[in-house]
């Protein structure tokens, strides 16, 4: 290899960690700290699982154990982490367990069944799958769910081999998807940075976008899918090394993202296709040595499009009305016409400390800065092309900021953490630990002034690092959850349900016992999901049926509008939620029964009267009847008689 | 002097012998794991780096690649219509194997030294941290998976009443994965009406009291009450008489 080339591919020669501060690997006073951390992660998971028990026995202080919990899985091991004497596999080790930690808590949340609503929809593709031998089977929950198999696949296969339940496989699943995210977000940064450091510092700040507690760690298929397309990048870095035997798996594992997850493949296109663009803008000012994946990205984008013509036409059905919504309300922002949502409100639940309210806000004015100081010219020069081009992704933080004041770019916002943090992981670990090593190539004369202060400020640069991952871990926890959702709830709590209650999966199982699977049923969302699962059932809803559920709910009395529903929807069992009247529903839970139904009903307790009507109605028997659950069966002639269309 | 590569081939066929040990479901679940979600990936990590591997790329490589084989062997499987245990054991094992013995056959020749062990205090610091962190795991999963359980199983019994003029419809039905005994309670504001005794519902079985059950005149609101040993599981309110409708 030629000495031009060695020079063109500078990354692996930048190494912001002095070898001479890198200590033996064998030195037992300081190993004995990271296994002491690793172990106060073990009590932090037992002082969760505590808060868990406590929570679904209604004791008080919970709270106070799930943050105690959360402060021992965190602190010791970011301390270690950001400690410039931590060895490399030390730091590789304390990632893993941080995540492995991490994704407990979710674990203790819910250890015997599945409660979150994308759970109930992927779980239902499993049952699907199992009970027809057939893929793309129908799922009312999420239509396009079936389209991509790939984490069902892999879920039932573990359940047939080792006899285990879905429940316990799909956590095992994701569990191992959860390792080999820590593993790749590590090493990506590692080989990016040239700092095992930086790589720990990333891993920490990726901890903290607000979707790793419990969004990435659900049994759902972004995330399988999402520390694959991370191994698939690494596995395209170490072949712009000059190796050429990562390619082949690499390209599987893509392939095998393409049938798991429709966003995740088109973000990881999206990646490789900027790196290839950043290569070829670099090659025209005379850097010819530097890879660019152009092959694996024409290959995942004709596998992304094939699929999606040939298997999961839907998927663009499916996001693009999201996707819109959530961009109407941004451009109705930007101009001024008014926000449709209060930072940190929670109609019908709890409000959230003000400490973590402004925890929040300050972790976000932290990537903020970190980002704009980026954007200002604190760009190393021979930083690797995928260094510039995740550094660029994190711009897109800033620009989707804004979307956290409309309702329907929130979730947008939320959603785009697990992608855009990887590249907020490298801007935010390299500038916090050596940025300044390169001061004098940054463009501005106020930066490179800063650069220099902060190359002074050594000593203080860990205690830096350290609070600032604090504050953002923190922060990402409290925009994560609604405040209210971050413990289970005990099984007969008041109130409307924020998860799938054992009361509705009990009333779910009674009910395929009765009726048998596949009735045209209406309910309200989190119903539905264990009736559409546990129960078997057909739940009907406006994205899989043209359905307006809600027009047969909200009435008080029984309308030409509900018998007209009740017909055009072929309606054969209707289920009512007695807490719905008794209490507003948490804005975790809306809307309450679909998508589209008037917003002003959600902030209001469900009329008496509107549930009441069904008693006496026509051509409705009552079959069920718990503390909660209400089932009435609907004799189609008589409500078509009623309706006047019979 | 030791011969790294034939390891994978060793951990497979252990692998699979535990998961076709009949009748033992705790060596199927240790066998499935690592053949489903380790061993494919581990094999071809063999077969790309060789003994020498690094580990980083190992690990990914092992765990990314073993989910992609497993995810298109059964995609395959069942798209053929045969996604069953017998296949699926046989696609990745027969991947692992391939793999590992195509590199075992590849580096036949490839004698490495054994690793320096490490000093002793820091392994032993190492072992015993780890046991003590799974201890901790497994007590924390233990309290949790029973508490979880209990919650579930008081609410996973389900009790129906509905009332049809002056006659009530009682049903029970025992959870789908155990039995239930306990106790029904038809309560006035201030007495007990009538109780019934639940012995041994079979699981996902449905109770319903022997003959028509109607209610007295006159009476203000009444609770169907169903405990089971002293707790409450299940409260069902029914309006007073005078504002009872038939469904």
């Amino acid at each position: 290899m030629s000495v031009a080339t060695d020079v063109l591919r500078p990354v692996a020669a930048v190494r912001l960690d002095r070898p001479e501060m890198t200590p033996e690997v064998n030195r037992i006073p300081r190993l004995g700290w990271s296994i002491w951390a690793a172990i106060s992660a073990c009590l932090g998971v037992l002082s969760v699982a505590a808060a868990d028990i406590q929570s679904r026995e209604s004791r008080p202080d919970t709270y106070v154990l799930f943050w105690l919990g959360i402060g021992l899985i965190f602190l010791p091991t970011a301390w270690q982490l950001c400690r410039r004497d931590t060895t490399r596999n030390e730091r590789l080790v304390l990632a893993l367990v941080l995540g492995v930690s991490l994704y407990l808590v979710k674990c203790l949340y819910s250890p015997t069944a599945f409660v979150f609503h994308d759970e109930f929809a992927h779980l239902r593709t499993i049952i699907n799958l199992r009970n027809s031998g057939h893929l793309f089977g129908w799922n009312p929950e999420i239509r396009v769910a079936a389209d991509f198999p790939g984490l069902a696949v892999v879920t039932l296969s573990l359940v047939k081999v080792s006899g285990l339940s879905v429940v316990t496989s799909g956590m095992i699943v994701i569990g191992v998807g959860r390792l080999l995210l820590m593993l790749s977000v590590f090493l990506l940064l590692e080989r990016l940075t040239g700092s095992s450091r930086a790589a720990g510092i990333g891993c920490l700040i990726y901890a903290g976008n607000a979707n790793f507690l419990y969004w990435s760690a659900q049994f759902a298929y972004e995330s399988l899918a999402l520390p694959l397309a991370l191994a698939v990048a690494y596995l395209l870095l170490r072949r712009s090394d000059g190796t050429k035997r990562e390619l082949v798996p690499a390209l599987l594992v893509a392939a095998m993202v393409v049938i798991t997850h429709h966003l995740t493949a088109y973000a990881l296109f999206a990646l490789l296709v900027a790196w290839s663009i950043v290569v070829v803008l670099r090659r025209r000012r005379g850097r010819r040595g530097d890879y660019a994946p152009h092959v694996p990205a024409l290959l995942l984008g004709a596998g992304a499009g094939l699929w999606l013509g040939l298997a999961a036409p839907q998927t663009l059905g499916y996001l693009l009305p999201v996707i819109g919504k959530a961009l109407g309300q941004g451009v109705d922002l930007l101009l001024l016409r008014g926000s449709n949502r209060a930072l940190f409100a929670n109609p019908g639940g709890p409000i959230q400390p003000v400490w973590e309210q402004a925890t929040a806000i300050a972790s976000v004015a932290i990537i903020v800065v970190f980002v704009v100081l980026e954007l200002h010219g604190w760009r190393r020069r021979g930083e690797h092309p995928l260094t510039s081009a995740l550094a660029w992704t994190s711009t897109l933080y800033l620009l989707i900021l804004p979307l956290r004041f409309t309702i329907a770019g929130q979730e947008a916002a939320n959603r785009s953490g697990e992608f855009l943090f990887v590249g907020i992981g490298v801007v935010l670990a390299t500038m916090l630990i050596g940025g300044g090593t390169r001061a004098s190539h940054a463009r501005n004369r106020g930066v490179r002034r800063w650069h220099r202060v902060w190359n002074r400020l050594r000593r203080v640069r860990t205690a830096t690092a350290f609070v600032a991952c604090v504050v953002i871990f923190t922060g990402g926890i409290a925009v994560s959850w609604s405040y209210d959702a971050r413990l289970p709830p005990p099984p007969s709590s008041a109130g409307v349900p924020t998860i799938t209650t054992p009361d509705d999966i009990a009333a779910a199982q009674w009910f395929l016992g009765e009726y048998g699977p596949n009735h045209r049923l209406v309910a309200d969302i989190t119903t539905g999901l264990a009736f559409a699962t546990y129960g078997d059932q057909n739940v009907l809803s406006g994205a899989s049926d043209g359905a307006h559920v809600w027009r047969i709910f909200f009435p008080s009395t029984m309308t030409p509008t509900v018998y007209g529903e009740l017909v055009a929807s072929r309606v054969e069992f209707v289920f009512d939620q007695k807490p719905l009247t008794e209490s507003v529903p948490s804005s975790s839970v809306t809307p309450v029964f679909d998508l589209g139904e008037p917003t002003v009903d959600d902030l209001r307790p469900s009329s008496v009267a509107s549930q009441a009507k069904f008693v006496t109605a026509s051509g409705f028997s009552m079959v069920y009847r718990s503390a909660t659950i209400t089932i009435y069966r609907v004799d189609q002639g008589q409500v078509r008689a009623a309706s006047g269309s019979g | 002097m030791r011969r790294r590569a034939f390891w994978p081939l060793i951990a497979i066929v252990l692998a699979v012998a535990f998961v076709l040990i009949p009748g033992e479901p705790i060596l199927h679940a240790v066998g499935a794991v690592p053949l489903l979600l380790l061993l494919p990936g581990y094999a071809v990590s063999f077969l790309l780096f060789g003994p020498e591997r690094p580990a980083g790329a190992t690990a990914v490589v092992a765990l990314a690649v073993s989910v992609a084989v497993t995810g298109f062997g059964g995609f395959g499987l069942a798209l053929g219509g045969v996604l069953d245990r017998t296949w699926i054991i046989a696609v990745d094992a027969g991947v692992g194997t391939g793999a590992a013995a195509f590199a075992a056959w590849r580096y036949r020749s490839d004698l490495r030294p054994r690793r320096s062990p490490g000093h002793v205090w820091t392994r032993l610091l190492v072992v015993s941290g780890s046991a003590l962190g799974v201890a901790i795991i497994g007590v924390a999963f233990a309290l949790d998976v029973t508490s979880a359980r209990q919650a579930q199983n008081q609410a996973s019994v389900a009790l129906s009443v509905i009332t049809a003029g002056d006659a009530l419809q009682i049903q029970v039905a025992a959870p789908d994965d155990g039995s239930f005994s306990g106790t029904l309670e038809l309560k006035g504001t201030s007495t007990i009406l009538r109780t019934w005794t639940l012995q041994g519902i079979p699981p996902g079985g449905r109770w319903t009291p022997s003959g028509s059950v109607h209610l007295p005149k006159n009476t203000g609101s009444l609770q169907l009450v169903l405990s089971r040993r002293g707790s409450r599981l299940r409260v069902v309110d029914i309006a007073p008489s005078s504002s009872r409708s038939g469904a």
